[in-house]
């Protein structure tokens, strides 16, 4: 019985197989898989085009860009500085950025891919990079504090790059858009802020402050101001101080915590409050203050080159508390930013992208610049120094 | 006999009252000495919010009408208050504000104050450890230095110190025993407390206090974070939260003790490492540092205590798990 039951169920199956068999053969072969799952048929006429998350493959100094996607990872690498690099009579687009841990310079061609190395000159304990506009010069800082040491490579092509190692011991520093290189110093009562031409190396003293524990904000050109505040903690209290010409203004901007950024129109500015941090605009020309829709860390913000009023900033939804900026220097806290694009005479703000929901994970912004046409925004991440850029 | 010695007294008596009531009336018309105002900040920052309060215990103003006048020009606003709140004139501006009672019978008595502010900021710079990346301003612990400097500027910028007579207090105590001419800057060592109240006064050489400014300044706690020394990258900024994964053959981690007056960082301090709570020494010159070497499996907890042998207070102690 047994038995019979048996071979009537294998029949049965053969036949079954037979006339799945038949259909396949008689009506066509299936729709692509797509068109069996995840088909339910809504938003047909959506223009929402997904963005694809983009890492390079590094492929002998190739770095593919064929697949061009507004928000990009430039580097595996972790890095410490960078710098767009706009070749007008090569009609080329440089990213060029210092390699952490060697020090070695590199140059990305953004609209080719090609990845060569400027400079094998390993420097020791490479801790910060800053280029030079014209991509002829980079500064990278070894070491900290008053043991550093900076050494001002001259690039001028691939490995053919040539160093020199700078007198000054350099707390903080930038170069500006003429090419020269701004640069704080300590002194007996506080820090001295000076501009250094790469070229003659000859110094100049702009002006000083009698604290040592400062943030500077570096202008980029020879009129417009610099600014200065006391290193931020939520306990203590900042304030913002100008100079320009020699002369120091102090601006009406004070309070625990205080992180600022600014260009020559603007300064925007977060403080703790009784609620939490709170950040600001500040109008330089009609010295008034208005609320930002939402909170930013300047630390996190780049002003647009082509419009005064515009900055973009990471920012995070998290809320940052009391602690804050304390406990994100410290490395106890990261965040997951989103890119923000915000008008500082109107204080509106409006989401760019969400970077996790694109690529999957968290991007911690930090030292945001902007291309010199302002349509991109170039950053690394704070948590493996990864070099990114996002098309606006 | 009885009689002529009260109107002796009597004698004696009236023209003193009729005098104090004439010099009482005239000193309020005219300096507001039983009114006053009192302003809240008493030295405001330029633009800063004020509040003005009108003093007048000393007086019955009761039914008297309260009439505040700015730069000469009355604010009808804010008639009768007692209390207003006003924004205090830009750099380099003065105002005067008065407060005038009008008693029904048309007698008049008003206050006066007027404001120059000037800026006067306290920039505290403590002389506590943070690591070499830190972007932030160390905080002040038990026993810490904290140096203070205090920059007082008019609208052409901060004003020379010289000319100017300092006076320093930490809760209330002199710190300098009295006023420094051009002592801008004071050394403080932090005392007990969750806080340190420190007030600064600046006067001018004819002892007018031109500003004033106070500041509480909180007493951290020792902090220690841990963070993976890389032989290649250096010191990472990422601080260890609760695990670390022990994804090579050995790490190196470094303990920041963030807060550590500076002067122990070379000195009297006692330092632990420990593993799975015993005592674990280390080879490194660098008490601070221990490197970690993976075992056949499992996992461990790995600690450090610190205590500045000078300053009990000043400790603390934090532990991870090393996972493989």
């Amino acid at each position: 019985m047994n038995k019979t039951l048996l071979i009537i169920a294998g029949v049965s199956a053969i036949l079954l197989l037979v006339a799945i068999w038949l259909y396949l053969l008689i009506y066509g072969t299936p729709k692509p898989i797509e068109q069996f799952f995840t088909d339910f048929s809504f938003a047909e006429n959506s223009d929402i085009t997904p963005l694809t998350p983009f890492i390079p493959e590094v492929t002998n100094g190739q770095v593919d860009v064929d697949d061009l996607v507004q928000l990009r990872q430039l580097t595996l690498k972790p890095t410490i500085g960078f710098g767009e690099k706009i070749s007008i009579t090569n009609n080329e687009q440089l990213m060029l950025y210092a390699e952490a841990g060697t020090g070695h310079v590199f140059s990305i061609d953004l609209v080719t891919g090609t990845e060569i190395r400027l400079s094998n000159i390993t420097i020791t304990n490479p801790q910060l990079a800053k280029f030079s506009p014209n991509g002829e010069y980079v500064a990278i800082r070894s070491g900290y504090g008053a043991q550093n040491t900076v050494e001002l490579l001259t690039l001028a092509g691939e490995n053919s790059a040539t160093k020199v190692t700078l007198i000054p011991k350099m707390v903080d520093f930038n170069f500006n858009d003429n090419n020269q290189l701004l640069y704080s110093e300590f002194s007996s009562v506080g820090l001295t802020g000076k501009e250094l031409n790469p070229t003659t190396k000859t110094i100049r003293t702009l002006f000083s402050v009698p604290f040592q524990s400062a943030t500077f904000i570096w202008s980029m050109t020879t009129t417009t101001p610099h600014y200065v505040y006391p290193k931020a903690s939520a306990k203590l209290t900042g304030f913002l101080y100008s100079f320009v010409g020699g002369t120091v203004n102090r601006l009406p901007i004070e309070g625990r915590g205080l992180t600022s950024f600014a260009n020559s129109d603007y300064v925007i500015f977060s403080k703790q409050t009784g609620n939490g941090p709170a950040s600001q605009a500040y109008s330089v020309d009609k010295k008034t203050s208005s609320t930002l829709a939402s909170t930013i860390d300047p630390n996190k913000c780049a002003f647009s080159k082509t419009e005064l009023n515009i900055f973009y900033c990471g920012s995070t939804q998290e809320t940052y508390g009391s602690e804050f900026p304390d406990d994100w220097y410290k490395g106890i806290r990261s965040y997951s930013d989103q890119l923000w694009r915000i008008d500082a005479s109107k204080g509106s703000a409006s989401q760019l992208i969400n970077p996790e929901s694109v690529v999957g994970r968290a991007i911690d912004v930090t030292t945001m610049q902007t291309s010199s046409d302002g349509g991109v925004l170039y950053f690394t991440n704070k948590t493996d120094n990864t070099l990114w850029m996002y098309e606006i | 006999m009885r009689l002529i010695a009260i109107i002796f007294f009597l004698l004696l008596a009236t023209p003193t009252t009729i005098l104090c009531a004439q010099v009482g009336s005239s000193i309020a018309e005219i300096t507001g000495e039983n009114v006053s105002i009192i302003l809240n900040p008493q030295f405001p920052n330029p633009d800063e919010q004020v509040t003005a309060t009108l003093d007048d215990y000393a007086l019955n103003g009761s039914g008297a009408t309260i009439t505040w006048y700015f730069d000469g020009l009355s604010a009808p606003a804010v008639t009768n208050l007692r209390k207003i709140t006003f924004t205090a004139p830009a750099i380099g501006k003065s105002m005067s504000v008065i407060a005038r009672l009008t008693y029904p019978n048309g007698q008049k008595i008003e206050a006066k104050r007027i404001l120059s502010p000037l800026y006067l900021d306290l920039i505290v710079e403590p002389q506590t450890y943070t690591p070499v990346f830190y972007q932030g301003r160390a905080l002040p612990t038990k026993g810490s230095i904290i140096n203070i400097n205090a920059l007082l500027q008019n609208i052409n910028g901060p004003i020379n110190s010289a000319n100017y007579i300092y006076v320093w207090s930490l809760n209330n105590d002199s710190v300098y025993g009295g006023g420094r001419l051009g002592g801008n800057w004071a050394q403080i060592v932090v005392p007990h407390g969750e806080t340190s109240v420190v007030t600064i006064s600046v006067q001018d050489k004819n002892n007018t206090t031109v500003a004033r400014k106070l500041v509480s300044i909180p007493t951290a706690k020792l902090d220690v974070q841990f963070y993976e020394m890389n032989s290649l990258l250096g010191l990472g900024q990422k601080a260890i939260s609760s695990e670390f994964i022990l994804t090579g053959n050995s790490a190196s981690i470094k303990a920041a003790p963030y807060y550590l007056d500076t002067r122990a960082i070379n000195g009297n301090l006692f330092t632990e490492w420990s593993i799975n709570n015993r005592p674990t020494p280390t080879n490194n010159f660098d008490p601070f540092e221990i490197n970690l070497e993976r075992g056949a499996a499992g996992s461990a907890r790995v600690g450090f205590k610190i205590r500045n042998l000078s300053e009990l207070l000043q400790s603390d102690e934090s532990s991870f798990q090393v996972k493989l």
